[in-house]
């Protein structure tokens, strides 16, 4: 981490107001995370984790309430119109929903200049070919340019969106669960495309969704959040195949397994789930849901610390961990409850 | 069909190049409603205009030797009481008329569309305002103002109009208001913000086209009404004063001629009469025929295809013959055609059609008791349409063209009277999304209780005891406080658990499960699909699961359906298709699975898209799509075949397969 990163979030704080009688409700709670260029960093986390609004903060769609946003350098955490206009060549976005992110009454060529039109005055001819490039770019047929986004599937449509954000050149694309409302093949597709094009133009992406196979996919780093706040963070294979925090544990199980002898295997071991009380005020956010939660999970909040190593010698590579429990091995971690 | 393709063909006639849309005014003028109301303005308005060069006479040149007559060859439409020509009355008062119209609607569209636009777009005190002004304006009553500015400035139209246009504004702001406050949500505005739009640009771009139809018609209806209240105005004798024609002073000295001359009102009062119509007409072409474009009904959108899909006229002519051959097959194919009288439900070569395509052909399965079926494929093969045709509710005004559903013994195709009495106590169903299978406006224990007292006859008290049975059933936490909440008050989960016990209220044989978990967070999935694991070991019901997750399938499914293009294409029992898949879209879709992809290499993909219900190829329909496809596949329609015990699969490769697998 020598090199200066490319988007650096510290303290994130963002409220939304619920009205004058209610304290606002805080999305997001502290998180801090930082991109280096070329790397995709996933964010994880079920509805209400505050993930997609970490990402809308960053586009500035949404008010900060504190903390910091760093863009190449740049504090952006309050930039104001002109800033933003400036960004939004190197800053870009593809959202979740295909069927909202694209205007139903302008067609596709229409919406893929818009782009250019802020920041590059270019000719009705170069236009064209710009555009024309880069749907070819994301796999779509040369005549999509003259047609209605009502003419395509949702998949195409989120080729489509692709290439929108990629008309200029972005050097970080938030990817605000790109693919969650896709088929299973559809997702595939759309996925190795995000690959294939992060080589191709060297992008960074902050990769959002609750899915965290997908996640693992995609990303070298992955932070999961809960409650607006970072529960785990480190390099997505190792988070993956070793989960430390027990919410990540917890979502890693939730994922049925596509092999019904294992699948059976694992119901058959898994207890019946708990029914939810709401949540403490003080403690751990997830102490409620924890299986191994103990008298200190309900009294005291975790600080995100880094993880020490563990027995073997192996570098946990920036890991870090919220959890009072998370020195203790697994095992006897399960022990004590 | 034959017609569709017709006007399709010139659209897909250059590979390459978008297709060119007419300008708006050949697209209004295509549309009959569009052209007579159009042809019908432009001549009154052109009339109007050259008024002298149709007629001789002037609007007060009096003729006192043919007062009150009908029409003549002099005077093509008759004489007033004084002796003037009617047509030239008509078409000098005429001017006015659209005058009044031109000056009203352009004041009117101002003030309209820049208010509601504005207090929409950027809210706050600007919206207050706005808001507040057109509440007080609707509060005024219209025409009394317009005297008030008659009285002020008498005989003045133009005043009277410009105010009518202003008071009649707070209509179209509230209206584009609350549609422009719908739009700002919209995702693709949040892109344009992205992109460095400015609030002008992404008002012209994004929020306008949008609006201009709810424009156009406003705009049109309030032409037509200005029309009226000019004539009204004019019959009251406070528009244009006598001897100067109106269309409504024409009507006053017509209604005073009535007994002696009623040929009067019949030039008089007709092209007011067409005028309004033809304004109202003409609104609604126009705003077809700007939206035409890009507003997809839900037909064409199920059939909604990428241009290089896009059939050629050759598999058009075909695809009836497809069909008819298709279905001669799958009655020689196993299984066979006889219902299976063991099975719970026993689906017999089910096709369905949307809008005369069909959509669904010769789909068979059945489902045992207490036996969970599971139903895969991508969107667009026919899985929802195929679970809720079971029910008899085909979406889009679909119909079942044939085949047959067996429930416990009964055919509830075409039978009404079946239907009502399996939904619900026989078959349940759990959509997508709980939310909008809730009522809002409904406490959901209010919900569940009409459910449970619709089933078995009993008082509320008792029905109210069952609620809470059956919430706590779904392992509703507090199932007394949760039956008192409104379902905006539920979570995701919760809402579905709810939608599950309403399914659950009429102790069902079956349960058809639409994607039941896949708008849900996986951690919520995992205990919904526990929930529906236990209420199966308590309950013995049979589920039809409906879903694209291998995952979910793996999980609860004892059988699984593959469906593709509309045909079942393999059914096996689970653990068999996961380990050796007979169908090369069935291992397809397996490999294709985020869950199982190799570290750092791109995942197993499927290329290509399903294609469209109209695009359906005489052959394999997965062989544009098929890494084995050969011209075996390619020629004729591909049976549902048994290569092995209870494995059925429609591919002509199955026996390899069979033998080597799929997977290389």
């Amino acid at each position: 981490m020598t090199r200066q990163p490319l988007l650096d979030i510290k303290d994130l704080t963002v409220e939304f107001g619920q009205g004058h009688r209610t304290s606002p409700l805080r999305a997001v709670d502290g998180v801090s995370l930082d991109i280096a260029p070329g790397e995709t960093v996933g964010l994880v986390g079920e509805s209400g984790s505050g993930k997609s609004t970490i990402g809308r903060a960053v586009l500035g769609l949404t008010p900060v309430h504190s903390g910091r946003v760093r863009f190449e350098g740049i504090d952006v955490t309050r930039a104001g119109p002109r800033t933003r206009r400036g960004l939004s060549a190197r800053l870009q976005v593809v959202f979740q929903d295909p069927y909202s992110s694209l205007n139903p009454a302008r067609t596709i060529g229409q919406t893929l200049a818009e782009p250019l039109l802020v920041h590059r005055r270019l000719d009705r001819r170069e236009t064209d070919a710009h555009i024309a490039e880069m749907l070819e770019r994301v796999g779509m047929p040369a005549d999509t340019a003259g047609r209605y986004p009502g003419q395509f599937s949702g998949g195409q449509r989120q080729r489509i969106a692709i290439a929108r954000a990629l008309m200029l050149e972005p050097s970080l694309v938030i990817c605000d669960e790109p693919v969650s409302a896709l088929d299973l093949s559809i997702q595939a597709q759309v996925m190795n495309l995000l690959a294939r094009l992060q080589r191709e133009l060297s992008l960074s992406y902050l990769f959002i969704a609750h899915d965290l196979p997908v996640v693992r996919h995609l990303s070298d780093r992955v932070v999961v959040l809960y409650r607006g706040r970072v529960m785990e963070s480190g390099p997505a294979q190792v988070v993956y195949a070793d989960p430390v925090h027990p919410y990540t544990e917890a979502l890693l199980d939730a994922v049925p397994a596509p092999d019904p002898r294992a699948q059976r295997a694992r119901r058959a071991a898994q207890a019946a789930p708990k029914t939810t009380n709401p949540p403490a005020d003080e403690g751990c956010v997830f102490a409620h849901r924890c299986p191994y939660a103990i008298d200190i999970c309900h009294r005291e909040r975790p600080a995100l610390l880094p993880l020490p190593s563990r027995g073997e010698k192996q570098p946990e590579g920036g890991r870090a961990v919220a959890c009072h429990r998370s020195g203790e091995p697994a095992r006897v971690r399960g022990l004590h409850t | 069909m034959n017609l569709l393709t017709a006007t399709k063909r010139p659209r897909t006639a250059e590979p390459g190049k978008a297709p060119r849309r007419p300008p708006l005014i050949r697209r209004v003028l295509r549309r009959p409603a569009g052209a007579v109301s159009l042809c019908w303005l432009a001549l009154l308005t052109a009339a109007t205009l050259a008024a002298l060069l149709i007629t001789r006479y002037g609007p007060l040149d009096q003729d006192l030797g043919h007062v009150l007559a009908g029409p003549t060859s002099d005077h093509l439409l008759g004489t007033d009481n004084l002796g003037r020509d009617l047509l030239s009355r008509v078409l000098f008062g005429g001017r006015s008329t659209l005058l009044a119209v031109g000056e009203a609607l352009v004041v009117f569209l101002l003030i309209g569309v820049t208010a509601g636009l504005a207090s929409g777009f950027l809210g706050g005190w600007v919206d207050w305002l706005t808001v507040r002004t057109a509440d007080l304006l609707f509060a005024l009553p219209g025409i009394v103002i317009v005297l008030v500015v008659l009285s002020v400035f008498p005989g003045n139209l133009h005043a009277a109009m410009i105010t009518f246009g202003a008071l009649g504004s707070p209509g179209i702001i509230r209206i584009l208001r609350s549609q422009t406050l719908g739009i700002r949500e919209e995702l693709y505005v949040a892109a344009a913000k992205v992109a460095g739009l400015t609030r002008a640009q992404i008002l012209r771009r994004h929020i306008l086209p949008r609006l201009i139809s709810t424009v156009i018609v406003q705009a049109a209806l309030f032409a037509a009404i200005v029309v009226t209240v000019q004539a009204g105005l004019g019959f009251l004798g406070l528009g244009a004063q006598p001897p100067n024609p109106s269309w409504g002073g024409l009507v006053a000295d017509a209604s005073q001629a009535i007994d002696r001359a009623p040929w009067m009102l019949v030039p008089t009062g007709v092209p007011l009469v067409l005028t309004v119509t033809a304004l109202a007409l003409l609104g609604d072409a126009v705003r077809d025929a700007a939206v035409e474009g890009w507003s997809v009904s839900k037909l064409a959108a199920a059939g909604a295809a990428p241009p290089a899909a896009a059939a050629s006229p050759t598999e058009q002519a075909d695809a009836p013959d497809a069909f008819a051959l298709e279905v001669s097959d799958a009655v020689a194919a196993p299984p066979a055609d006889v219902p299976d009288d063991t099975a719970l439900l026993s689906v017999r070569n089910l096709s369905i059609a949307i809008g005369g395509i069909p959509v669904v052909q010769g789909v068979s399965f059945d489902i045992s008791a207490g036996e969970t079926v599971g139903m895969v494929g991508e969107s667009g093969c026919g899985k929802s349409v195929t679970s809720l045709g079971i029910l008899g509710l085909v979406p889009g005004g679909g119909q079942i063209t044939g085949g047959q559903v067996l429930f416990d013994g009964t055919d509830l195709v075409g039978s009404a009277d079946a239907l009502a009495g399996v939904r619900g106590t026989g078959i349940a169903y759990v959509s997508q999304e709980p939310m909008v299978a809730l009522d809002p406006a409904f406490a959901v224990g209010r919900q569940l209780a009409e459910a449970v007292r619709r089933h078995r006859r009993c008082d509320r008290r008792t029905a109210r005891a069952r609620v809470t049975e059956l919430l706590s059933m779904v392992n509703i936490p507090d199932p007394e406080g949760v039956a008192r909440r409104y379902p905006h008050q539920l979570s995701g989960g919760m809402a579905q658990r709810v939608a599950i016990a309403l399914a659950l209220a009429g102790e069902p044989k079956l349960l058809i499960a639409d994607e039941p978990t896949t708008a849900l967070d996986v951690t919520v999935q995992a205990e919904i699909l526990a929930l529906l694991h236990t209420l199966q070991a308590e309950t013995g019901m049979a589920v039809l699961l409906v879903t694209h997750d291998w995952g979910v399938v793996a999980d609860l499914c004892h059988r699984s359906v593959v469906m593709y293009a509309g045909q079942v294409v393999e059914q096996a029992d689970v653990e068999q298709m996961f380990t050796r898949p007979l169908h090369p879209y069935t291992a397809g879709l397996l490999a294709a699975n985020p869950h199982l992809a190799a570290e750092g290499e791109p995942l197993p993909t499927i290329a290509g898209t399903v294609p469209a219900p109209r695009d359906w190829p005489l052959g394999c329909r997965f062989a544009a799509r098929c890494d084995l496809a050969d011209e075996s596949c390619t020629t004729r329609p591909v049976p549902l075949t048994e290569p092995a015990p209870d494995r059925l699969t429609r591919c002509v490769h199955s026996p390899r397969l069979l033998l080597e697998g799929t997977r290389p």
